[in-house]
């Protein structure tokens, strides 16, 4: 917690621009690689009895081994730590502590998956998928869990994040859906789509991983959307807007055809549809992912709205901190003044009558020997009168200020003289 | 032919459950958690960049068992001579001269059979924010929380406050 609240600094805009691009990216390596990888490992223990050599293949379609979740899976985990503190930033949140264990599961379940493949250890394998199971299962709780704020302060403590809502249940069934048609996607073109390696699916051997992939393609395409609509039906008030149910729609209606190329697959014994297939899939993952980020954008709206103002604010005070040293050297400009007075001021003030605020002529006199002061409330204005409401900061830059005082003040000494006269 | 039949009857059951997400979809927007109001006011306007104290405009959160929406006699004190083209002021100022008062849309709405009670909430210390959110940064004001009865209760866990059910349902 500590260590990802140093490495998190305040954000800055360039990065609350690119912060949804890059979740929605980090959240699509790290689920796919983690969903396939364990269906893979999984289905290869099941079936090493009855049929080695499918067995073999979904072993070899992630190649845990190689160690390529490194880059794909660990590295966007690590990366997502890191965006998720930017997006909280300055709440009490429980979400950190919880993403950083689930790195040191995640990590373990691979280091296992790694060794079975080495070793061919059944144990190791059935290690593997079930720590992975479970991190996977605790990423989506904490996932869910961001977009549910009203429950952040009661979660501080607790190892086990899962057990404020039913969309954690349902999240975790869409992980497990979308672990299976990824396999069978990818099966589909690792083996029979990609131009190297590709095995003959008229090969007696292959036909085996042919079916399983097809199977797994079909049956998930066939049980989402029952999942979408429940994940709809439970979703919490608060964080759906009308643009989800959209997304939600045209991502059912893309996994039609996935269902349909599928099942023609099988039926006929072709291999026409996988790329169309797969294409769908993804897309409908992708669909997924964004509900998701919509979910945790509208929960945490307002506190988006916070970040881009401190942004904003610091931006500012940068800005001012600069134009205070030009203005050192810069005249006030009473042409300047008079046209903020014009635009700004007399919406609330005239110089000799009542308006929402008290009429110039009788409280810029004060001043007239004390220019700051005049400026300083200019800047930050507080409570003077109660006959009067307070004046709402008018957020003027440096120049701003001193122009539009020093006319007030020249004005109010030239009605002085005038009445004198 | 059975082929046929085998698609046309996944082709409609998907379609069944996309009229069942707009079915969900259309139930959610008749509880909009942001109704519109008569005159588009805004808290991000007041509060954030006027600097406004809730309790300016609110001002019986620690005397009473409601908060209470402002009447028009405090945008009068402010509003009645304001020079503006915006017309979302203008009609407030015709409000304000016609002596009509503004039916506000609620956003917050208990059933009548809970009770809730901002007084004794603020006196023990608990801010705005834990139960509705940052309201300055709302242009337009939405139900953060889902003020369930699991949300009162978990809080009421956490703070050892009362949770008998006789503490809210009289
Ligand atoms: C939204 C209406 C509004 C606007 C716009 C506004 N003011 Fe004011 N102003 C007030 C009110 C109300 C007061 C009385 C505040 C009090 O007494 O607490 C006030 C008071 C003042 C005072 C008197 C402070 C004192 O010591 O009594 C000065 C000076 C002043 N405003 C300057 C300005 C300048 C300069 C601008 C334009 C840059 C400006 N105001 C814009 C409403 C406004
Ligand atoms: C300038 C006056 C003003 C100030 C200051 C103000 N409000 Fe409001 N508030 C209103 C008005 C008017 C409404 C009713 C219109 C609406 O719902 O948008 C309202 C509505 C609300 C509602 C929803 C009421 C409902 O219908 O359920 C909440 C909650 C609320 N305000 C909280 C706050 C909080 C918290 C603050 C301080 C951070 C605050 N307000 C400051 C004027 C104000
Ligand atoms: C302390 C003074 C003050 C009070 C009290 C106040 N307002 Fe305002 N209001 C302002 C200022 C200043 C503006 C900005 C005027 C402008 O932009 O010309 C504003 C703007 C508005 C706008 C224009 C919309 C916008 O976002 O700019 C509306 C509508 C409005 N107020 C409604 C209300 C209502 C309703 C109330 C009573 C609940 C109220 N105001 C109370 C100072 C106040
Ligand atoms: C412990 C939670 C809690 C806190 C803290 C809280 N509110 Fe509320 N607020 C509620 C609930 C619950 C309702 C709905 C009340 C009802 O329908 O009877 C509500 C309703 C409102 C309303 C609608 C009008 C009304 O009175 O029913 C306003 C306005 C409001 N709150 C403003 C505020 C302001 C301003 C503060 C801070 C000073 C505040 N609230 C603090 C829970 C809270
Ligand atoms: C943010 C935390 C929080 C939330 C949310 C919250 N409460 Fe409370 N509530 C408290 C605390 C703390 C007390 C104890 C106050 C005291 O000791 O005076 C309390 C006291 C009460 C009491 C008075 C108990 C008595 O002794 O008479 C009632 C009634 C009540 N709450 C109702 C509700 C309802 C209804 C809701 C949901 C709409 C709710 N509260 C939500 C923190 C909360
Ligand atoms: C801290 C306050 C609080 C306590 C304690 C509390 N309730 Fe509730 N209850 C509520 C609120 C608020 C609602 C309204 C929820 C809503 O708007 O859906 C509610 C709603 C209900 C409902 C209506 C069904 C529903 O979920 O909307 C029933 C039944 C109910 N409560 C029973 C009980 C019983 C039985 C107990 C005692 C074990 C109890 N309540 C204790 C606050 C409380």
């Amino acid at each position: 917690m500590g260590l990802v609240n140093q490495l998190t600094l305040t954000p800055n805009t360039q990065i609350v621009q690119l912060m949804d691009p890059l979740v929605f990216l980090m959240l699509a390596f790290h689920l796919f690689f983690l969903g396939v990888t364990t269906v893979s490992i999984g289905l290869s223990l099941m079936t090493r009895k009855p049929a080695p050599a499918v067995s073999q293949r979904f072993l070899e379609l992630m190649a845990p081994g190689r160690f390529l979740w490194l880059v794909f899976s660990l590295l966007p985990l690590a990366m997502l730590t890191v965006l998720y503190g930017l997006y909280l930033h300055g709440t009490e949140n429980p979400i950190l502590p919880f993403l950083e264990r689930i790195f040191v599961l995640t990590l373990l379940g691979y280091l296992a998956a790694a060794f079975h493949q080495r070793t061919g250890k059944r144990f190791l394998g059935a290690l593997a998928t079930l720590i992975l199971l479970g991190s996977a299962f605790h990423f989506m709780a904490t996932m869910t869990l961001i977009s549910v704020p009203e429950q952040w302060q009661f979660r501080a403590q607790r190892f086990l994040p899962f057990t404020f809502s039913i969309q954690v249940v349902v999240h975790f069934a869409q992980y497990l859906l979308f672990s299976l048609l990824l396999t069978g996607v990818s099966i589909l073109v690792r083996y029979f789509g990609w131009p190297e390696g590709r095995l003959d699916p008229t090969q007696p051997g292959t036909s085996g991983i042919k079916t399983w992939g097809l199977a797994l393609t079909l049956a998930p395409a066939l049980l989402h959307p029952v999942v979408f609509l429940w994940d709809f039906g439970t979703a919490h008030h608060f964080a759906v807007s009308w643009k989800v149910f959209i997304v939600g729609m045209v991502a059912v209606a893309f996994l039609l055809p996935v269902a349909i190329m599928s099942l023609s697959m099988l039926l006929s014994n072709h291999l026409r549809f996988i790329i169309p297939a797969a294409m769908c899939s993804l897309l409908v993952f992708g669909l997924f992912l964004n509900l998701e980020q919509r979910f945790q954008n509208t929960a945490n709206a307002e506190q988006r709205t916070v970040m881009a103002r401190t942004v904003d604010s610091e931006n500012t005070a940068w800005t001012n901190a600069r134009e205070a040293e030009y203005a050192k050297s810069a005249k006030p400009d009473p042409a300047l003044g008079k046209k903020i007075f014009a635009e700004r001021c007399s919406a609330c003030h005239k110089f000799d009558t009542k308006l929402v605020g008290p009429p110039y002529n009788d409280v810029i006199p004060k001043y007239v020997d004390k220019p700051d002061d005049l400026m300083e409330f200019i800047r930050k204005p507080r409570k003077i009168n109660p006959d009067y409401p307070p004046m709402p900061n008018q957020g003027l830059t440096e120049l701003e200020v001193q122009s539009v005082a020093t006319y007030l003040i020249s004005q109010v000494q030239d009605n002085g003289k005038e009445g004198g006269q | 032919m059975k082929r046929t039949l085998a698609y046309s009857v996944i082709a409609g059951y998907f379609a069944l459950v996309i009229l069942g997400i707009y079915v969900v979809g259309h139930y959610w927007e008749c509880n909009d958690q942001a109704p519109e109001q008569p005159i588009a006011y805004s808290h991000v306007r007041h509060v954030y960049q006027n600097g406004l104290a809730c309790t300016h405009c609110h001002k019986f959160t620690d005397k009473s068992i409601h908060a209470g929406v402002p009447n028009l006699d405090v945008c009068a004190k402010c509003h009645a001579g304001m020079a503006s083209d915006n017309p979302e002021i203008k009609k407030l100022q015709a409000y304000i001269e016609e002596g009509r008062p503004v039916v506000w849309n609620k956003v917050h709405v208990l059933p009548w059979h809970a009770h809730f009670s901002h007084k004794r909430h603020i006196k023990a210390g608990k801010q705005c924010e834990e139960c509705h959110s940052d309201v300055s940064a709302m242009p337009r004001i939405r139900r953060a929380r889902s003020f369930e009865m699991g949300w009162c209760l978990s809080c009421h866990r956490k703070n050892n406050a009362p949770q008998e059910c006789w503490t809210c349902h009289k």
